[in-house]
């Protein structure tokens, strides 16, 4: 028999272990009754707690936990009910199933009065024992298993608290392995704490207190520091901006900064923010940009000196043309048959010398963005047609067109390139044969693939790709007429339009030239 | 009007159009005189010396590129003055580019011509000069 001031649990053997067993409290002021109780549920594995009243009741259950109460209703001095009231009033004993033990006959009011107190069951007297360690049976096992789900729940945090820490620390050694450094401020910009990668940074020894910085002495500029401070407060947040700003000894670095506001439990500001070096990137772009821009000036200015550059060439050229004519004209009648023929050669090479300087200017103003517009293919065959007609007809040519389709692009340069094209398929034709010049387009991946055809004289294979340099001619001056720049003015202008350009040839059948130009869709 | 012979004004620095016009005159037959100022400062000096005799070219010729000052600034010059504005002025250029065309016009030239590259074209310019601009060339 247990004095009732001490808690000490009833050893029982092949039961669980002492203290982790669950505890029953048995209240009741009479000690056979005690008795009684204490021989019904002795053999259940449990450990009996006695109290003799509700007030040694409610002094126990301050240091103990119970599956479950038996309270007997009347007890003199605190009744059942007024413990009951009381256990339920504490919040460490809010939950704790009570077993009303009453001997009277239960009316209504009693049992309605004991529930709303709280009580979960009734046990009335005389005691049935197998019902009463049925009911406390269960209280035991439902105490039991969530004493289990807390276990297994603590276990649960407790590993989650272990794999968030791991993960923290294998984060933070790749931010450091990245050279990526992390860092919290005060919202003044006194730093509270920085990793190894932002001290390597900025060139600051690890063992220098971090408090002793102020992140505004690593900018440049102060205005920098206060436009990104303003957008950090508007929006709450700085993402991966670059900045100037200089290291502890002061040499110039450009950085990737990124910024949040936080705010903690106890309503601190703080920043947090990530910094990353990219100097080496930003100069590389700085120098690309301004790479750019020479490059423009200078092809801005190629293009003024090329114009005016012509220019000047025509003048003189106009001048001997003129003259020539001029002396012919005035002095043809002294001038014999040879002297006519020099004149000739004069005059000849003074226009060839024109064509070539439009030629060339025309090549060198190819790729300056022009105007894109919808070209209908099949009219600029047409003019090209219209301009060649004097040599398509003395050349007997049988012309083979198929429709072409409509593409985006400069409508005079595509023109150039049909009319180049379409002129050297007749102008390079096999002697005693009619010429043939086919023409058609068919879609490809890249758009659409034009071909024209030829059954001329063909070009060597050594020489396919050779043929759109400028200047690069296939045949001496005599035997044809040109000036070796119109193909090169061909590919220019296809590859101004994303295109390319070549040409399938046997020597002595013909050669086809194919030219590729981007759809509309 | 002009009460003495009849003169052209060629505002041209290159010696050489300026001869072959001469030479194109002359094969036409025409008795004009014609006048070369080889700068606009020149030109304009000539005009207001032969204006201050009671003497207006009936036609002028300017070369769009003369050199120090650009024809342009001649033909704004021309165009702000009463007693020049209405003689027919011709923009003579070795340049093709449409814009040097329409400006020309919109600053108050007669017409734009493009320059000669062999003898029967210029023949063929006096021509059109005579029959269009200027009956009395």
């Amino acid at each position: 028999m247990k004095t009732p001031d001490q808690a000490v649990p009833v050893a029982e053997p092949d039961k669980a272990p002492v203290g982790d067993r669950a505890k029953v409290l048995l209240v009741d002021d009479r000690q056979d009754k005690l008795t009684a109780l204490e021989a019904v549920l002795g053999g259940l594995d449990l450990d009996l707690v006695m109290a003799k009243s509700g007030k040694e009741a409610l002094r126990l259950l301050l240091a103990n936990e119970f599956a479950v109460i038996l309270l007997d209703v009347s007890m003199p001095v605190m009744d059942g009910f007024e413990t009951a009231a009381l256990i339920r009033q504490r919040k460490s004993s809010e939950h704790t199933p009570i077993i009303f033990i009453t001997a009277m006959s239960a009316t209504e009011t009693h049992v309605s009065r004991g529930y709303s107190l709280g009580a979960v069951d009734y046990i009335f007297a005389p005691v049935v024992p197998e019902m009463l360690r049925a009911k406390v049976s269960v209280f035991l096992d439902l105490f039991r298993k969530s004493r289990e789900v807390e276990r297994r729940a603590d276990a649960l945090r407790h590993e989650a608290e272990l794999r968030a820490e791991q993960l923290e620390s294998r984060l933070e050694s790749l931010l450091n392995r990245l050279n990526v450094g992390v860092f919290r401020s005060t919202p003044a910009g006194d730093l509270i704490n920085a990793n190894p990668a932002f001290m390597r940074i900025f060139g600051i020894n690890p063992s220098v207190n971090p408090a002793t910085i102020n992140l505004g002495q690593l900018y440049i500029r102060q205005q920098d520091r206060s436009e990104l401070l303003a957008e950090l407060r508007r929006t709450g947040r700085v993402q991966e901006r670059h900045v100037r700003q200089h290291r502890i000894d002061h040499s110039p670095i450009w950085v990737s900064l990124s910024k949040t506001l936080v705010v903690d439990s106890k309503g601190d500001e703080f920043i947090d923010g990530m910094v990353e070096d990219v100097t080496v990137r930003k100069e590389a772009e700085i120098a690309l940009i301004a790479k750019a821009e020479e490059l423009a000036r200078s092809n801005a200015e190629l293009e003024e000196f090329a114009y005016i550059a012509s220019h000047d060439l025509q003048e003189p050229l106009r001048m001997v043309s003129s003259y020539s004519s001029l002396l012919e004209a005035r002095y043809g009648s002294v001038i014999d048959e040879n002297g006519k023929m020099f004149l000739g050669q004069v005059v000849d090479s003074a226009k060839r010398m024109q064509t070539l300087i439009r030629d060339i200017l025309t090549y060198s103003k190819l790729g300056r963005g022009s105007e894109d517009s919808l070209v209908d293919c099949n009219e600029m065959l047409e003019r090209a047609h219209f301009n060649l007609q004097p040599l398509f007809t003395e050349a007997n040519v049988e012309f083979h067109r198929e429709h072409l389709p409509t593409i985006r692009g400069d409508p005079v340069l595509i023109g150039q390139v049909l009319q180049n094209l379409l002129g050297n398929a007749v102008k390079f034709r096999r002697d005693g044969v009619r010429p043939r010049v086919d023409i058609s387009a068919k879609r490809v991946a890249e758009g659409w693939e034009f071909a024209i055809s030829d059954n001329g004289i063909g070009i060597p294979g050594d020489c396919l790709e050779r043929i759109f340099h400028v200047f690069h001619r296939l045949h001496g001056r005599d035997e044809y007429e040109g000036t070796g720049i119109g193909l090169a003015i061909c590919r220019k202008a296809v590859q101004r339009h994303g295109g390319t350009i070549r040409v399938e040839s046997t020597v002595g059948q013909g050669s086809t030239f194919y030219f590729t130009l981007p759809a509309t869709d | 009007m002009p009460t003495s012979e009849p003169f052209i004004l060629m505002v041209e620095d290159n010696r050489g159009d300026a001869l072959l016009f001469q030479e194109a005159l002359r094969e036409r037959g025409s008795s004009v005189r014609l006048v070369v100022a080889r700068s606009v400062e020149e030109g304009t000096q000539i005009l207001t010396q032969m204006a201050a005799d009671g003497e207006f070219p009936c036609l002028i010729l300017v070369d769009l590129h003369i050199p120090r000052q650009d024809g342009r600034a001649f033909l704004i010059l021309l165009g702000s003055d009463d007693r020049f504005a209405r003689i027919p002025t011709i923009m003579l250029s070795s340049s093709q580019r449409e814009f040097d065309r329409e400006e020309c016009l919109r600053l108050g030239a007669d017409s734009f011509q493009v320059k000669p590259s062999d003898w029967l074209s210029y023949l063929a310019l006096v021509d059109s000069f005579k029959s269009y601009w200027a009956p009395s060339v």
